[in-house]
């Protein structure tokens, strides 16, 4: 969602003016942060879960689907409880890129007690049920990566021509009416990247030829007008073509973010999670069918990353650099490019981008190497909005300015300091995950990862390889069926030293550096499939023994244990290729759909039929065993009055028995 | 014991002439703070048994190798601990981790799971006690007390004594809750309507009794009482597999008699952060010997 702030926006000419001035005082207001809560400890563990839903429509006469442009209208609704009651919702909304979406979040941090992981799905299901109450017959909320028409004629309700020759992103399918229009930054983030990088985004998937897809496959962008022509230089052969940021940023994402106990803990837990983002990518994949055609990938990740691109043609290195100031091999919307923490040095193996001024100038402020690196590399970047309320801020108090850096820097993973004024610690956010179509999966993936943590922190593992082996990764997972076809460069021994002393423990395992024949280059990571790291094999312990050790060591009432062990069946199934991926049931579905011709094509007929499947799934109206195995889910919102009491007894004991020593 | 524990894995034996500790008649396992990557990393999950031979095997082989054979020769009460600097860690809460960490008691969660098996309420004392000391804490936040046989069968009178000594605990706050383990209805409602402090919960074998009866679970709801899982076998270890593994590392008489009467699992969470600290074992066991 970004920073939503109010007041007055500024034209892109004035905003790329203050470039320098938002990167000074950006800087200048991390440092203060920086100074003034580095040493802050022993926050607790708090969690969230953000979830972009669709709302779409259906015709089910005329058999077609559409995106509902209806988010204007009930988001104010849903927004609501919050304007009467900020610290008591249950749930909370947000706008989104496209009047389609609307992003629901727990309306209070989950915490860290063992219950609270029951209580996510249950959460979700509320968001999911509060967006349906406010929508009509044949109106509904729906969970998934991508729709799979989004840009084809007439894919909205109400339906708009694209006006490629007014519009902000002067797109041949993404009319403007699809932006999210009562706020002004997407409208403005949509003009201004266009306008920075001095041309249209563009973005060519490759089409998954099936038996009778035309050879080579062009298409006839003639539909879409006149003026289709001239703008259509970016597209090539055998690829389907996409030239708008809202076909990407108009996609949904699954996101998780943690509250760590200290810096240095966010920091470790920030890298230690960089090596999943690629792994929990093709775990998630969902997103198979674009602009009406199957594709070869299998998720959003690379759209994204090249739809909000603002780089100009000098930045990417088309042209010799003149007026710019860097030559950046990514978008501002891509995999991260460095480890943060001081102990992962060896491992970012490649060139980082950086602003000098602002790296030295972090050095000189005590800040140490690694995350001055971190930061000078996000600070290459222009600020893409900017409202005049932002310009006068007092940089000890405030951090709008950093954050509208930082906010912009679209990464697979995002370190996020302390907001001014709040009691909110050093966070980590994890935002690669594709949305699922029902809670019960969503659910099951964030608490994967939020039970992952958990056990890096206790067994002090290290997950750590070569950043240009998680970028390598990060291209593996997007593509057609990743998750059973490709392997992955995972580390084969999760072990480090920092682990606490076990003598009788160290002495069964035979400890291979002291082996005279320990080869310090031998590499620390091999190849291996989705199966391998998640469910392990002879030579790799796997992450779910992982977890399952560490919750074999904690307290679980019985209907947490219950919900758990169902999330980690459905994580081991469809790691072992026995459940399958949203993606890999989408294709599915179109090639045995009767309709289908096997020329790649998704006509309205199929898309309407496979999102009015989903939609019945969603709503347990249907079951889909090929993707989704459970019995009725025990989740609830209420943490149990059992819990909390003996929490309260515990404090109050405490203090006794402190007061009494 | 204090030494660092040896690779053992190839070590072969010579049969002993003479017993180790022949006039033993109450023995000690304490493995300390078993939190410990490299076998974990290795291989999948142990059953608790599994770990606990496990431990004991390397513990005697490693005696076996230094060939401190003499040290218990006249030891009535045989105790196998940790190395002096394990034990440092479960009180220096800063431990191995980041220096930032800095950990207050306060921020710690004990939680004792002690497998009795007997009925005999000083042993229950004993053991407490013997976990307090070691662990060197002055209290313990849970603890949960689990019988060999199935909660069905023991009758509430048989139990009563021993809830009773956990009461005194908790009078003294040295235990905070306590809890029991595999009860069904009407013992633990008999239990609860008994006692003065109620137990704060009860373990289940998900695995065992696969769906949770109704009542049970209207019951624990109207009390307050947390329905917890475990996966742990009803006798955790028997005297045939315990002498069994005495006898392979040392003298047969070494072994002979031997029954375990307690074994203790504990752990320390980082409560608010969900993260375990500290993990181990207590296995006791006594035994008569007849006097040649």
């Amino acid at each position: 969602m970004g920073l939503l702030t109010e007041g007055h926006p500024l034209s892109w000419e004035e905003t790329k003016k203050y470039a320098q001035y938002v990167r000074e005082h950006g800087v200048e207001q991390f440092i203060n942060t920086y100074k003034e809560l580095k040493d802050r400890r022993n926050d607790s563990l708090q969690w969230g879960d953000e979830v972009e839903f669709m709302i779409i429509r259906f015709d089910h006469e005329k058999k077609k689907v559409h995106l509902l442009l209806k988010a204007h209208e009930i988001l104010p609704i849903l927004m609501e409880p919050e304007n009467q009651n900020p610290d008591d919702c249950t749930t909370l909304w947000r706008p989104e890129y496209a009047d389609y979406m609307i992003e629901g979040t727990p309306g209070k941090p989950y915490g860290y007690l063992p219950v609270h992981f029951n209580m996510v799905e249950a959460n979700m299901r509320l968001r999911r049920q509060q967006g349906q109450e406010l929508l009509d017959k044949d109106e509904y909320v729906l969970s998934t990566s991508n729709f799979p028409r989004n840009g084809c004629p007439d894919c909205s309700w109400p339906t708009y021509k694209p006006t490629t020759d007014t519009s902000a992103s002067a797109s041949l399918f993404f009319p403007d009416e699809f932006i999210f229009a009562d706020h002004p930054r997407f409208k403005i983030l949509t003009r201004n990247i266009r306008l920075r990088r001095n041309s249209k985004v563009a973005f060519n998937i490759p089409i998954f030829i099936d038996t009778n897809t035309p050879r080579p496959f062009i298409e006839d962008f003639s539909i879409y007008g006149d003026t289709a022509g001239v703008n259509t230089t970016a597209a090539i052969k055998d690829h389907i073509y996409l030239d708008a940021i809202g076909l990407g940023t108009g996609c949904s994402c699954l996101q998780v973010t943690f509250q760590a106990q200290s810096i240095d803990e966010a920091r470790f837990l920030y890298d230690q999670l960089i090596p999943l983002t690629p792994i929990m990518l093709a775990m998630s994949a969902a997103s198979p069918i674009w602009r009406g055609y199957l594709t070869e990938i299998d998720c959003r990740w690379n759209v994204l990353c090249a739809m909000s691109d603002d780089r100009t043609t000098e930045e990417e290195g088309s042209e010799p650099l003149k007026n710019e100031r860097f030559r950046i091999p990514k978008s501002r919307y891509s995999s991260v490019d460095c480890y943060i923490s001081p102990d992962s040095a060896k491992y970012n193996d490649q060139e980082v981008v950086q602003d000098m001024n602002v790296f030295h100038k972090l050095i000189e402020n005590d800040i140490d190497h690694l995350l001055a690196q971190h930061i000078a590399h996000l600070f290459i970047r222009d600020p893409l909005i900017l409202f005049e309320e932002q310009l006068h801020l007092d940089d000890t108090k405030d951090t709008d300015l950093f954050e509208n850096i930082n906010s912009t820097n679209w990464q697979s993973m995002r370190f996020k300091p302390p907001p001014a004024d709040s009691d909110i610690g050093w966070r980590v956010e994890f935002r690669p995950t594709e949305l699922q179509m029902t809670d019960f999966e969503n659910a099951a993936l964030v608490t994967f990862i939020v039970l992952l943590t958990r056990a890096i922190l206790t067994y002090n593992l290290n997950l750590l390889i070569p950043i240009s082996n998680v970028d390598e990764n990060m291209k593996f997972a997007q593509q057609r069926d990743a998750l059973r076809h490709q392997k992955f460069h995972f580390r084969k021994s999760l072990a480090t030293e920092q682990t606490p002393d076990a003598p009788f423990l160290t002495s069964i395992q035979k400890n291979k550096s002291q082996e005279p024949e320990y080869d310090k280059t031998e590499c620390e990571h091999c190849l291996m499939t989705i199966n391998e790291i998640i469910n392990g094999s002879n030579k790799f312990v796997g992450l779910l023994n992982i977890i399952q050790n560490y919750l074999s060591n904690i307290d679980l009432d019985a209907d947490t244990q219950d919900t758990i062990n169902q999330y980690l069946d459905l994580i081991s199934r469809r790691a072992a290729g026995t459940l399958m991926t949203n993606a890999t049931w989408m294709r599915h579905f179109v090639a045995n759909h009767p309709v289908y011709k096997h020329d790649s094509v998704v006509t309205d007929e199929i898309a309407y039929d496979l999102l009015w499947k989903m939609t019945k799934i969603t709503n347990d109206e249907e079951e889909c065993p090929e993707v989704v195995r459970k019995k009725p889910s025990k989740t609830t919102l209420d943490v149990t009055a059992a819990v909390e009491q003996d929490n309260n007894e515990l404090e109050i004991k405490q203090s006794l028995i402190n007061n009494n020593q | 014991m204090s030494t660092n524990l040896l690779d053992v894995d190839q070590a072969i034996f010579e049969p002993l002439l003479s017993p180790l500790f022949p006039k033993a008649t109450e023995i000690l396992f304490y493995t300390g703070n078993t939190l410990a990557l490299p076998k974990l990393m290795k291989k999948t999950n142990k059953s608790i048994t599994e770990e606990i031979i496990e431990y004991i095997s390397t513990v005697l082989q490693t005696m076996r190798i230094e060939m401190n054979e003499k040290q218990f020769q006249n030891e009535t009460y045989v105790k196998f601990l940790p190395i002096s600097d394990e034990t440092s860690i479960t009180n220096n809460y800063n431990g191995t981790s980041s220096d930032t960490e800095q950990l207050t008691r306060e921020d710690l969660k004990f939680s004792v799971k002690i497998f009795l098996r007997s009925l005999d309420p000083e042993l229950l004392s004993h053991t407490i006690d013997t976990v307090l000391n070691q662990l060197k804490e002055n209290y313990l936040e849970s603890v949960m007390i689990s019988l060999p046989n199935l909660g069905v069968q023991i009758k509430l009178d048989d139990f009563l004594p021993l809830w009773r000594i956990i009461e005194d605990y908790i009078d003294k706050q040295k235990i905070l809750s306590a809890g029991v383990c595999d009860f069904m209805l009407p013992l633990l409602s008999d239990l609860y309507d008994s006692c003065n402090h109620k137990p704060y919960a009860n373990q289940i074998n998900l695995g065992v009794c696969c769906s949770i009866p109704e009542e049970l679970n209207k019951y624990v709801k109207e009390h307050n009482i947390q329905l917890l899982t475990h996966s742990d076998p009803i006798d955790i270890i028997n005297e045939t597999d315990f002498q069994e593994v005495i006898r392979k590392y040392c003298h047969e008489y070494d072994s002979i008699n031997w029954k375990p009467l307690s074994i203790v699992r504990y752990n320390s969470v980082i409560k608010n952060r969900g993260i375990i600290k500290t993990k181990g074992f207590f296995i006791y066991a006594k035994r008569e010997l007849r006097m040649n």
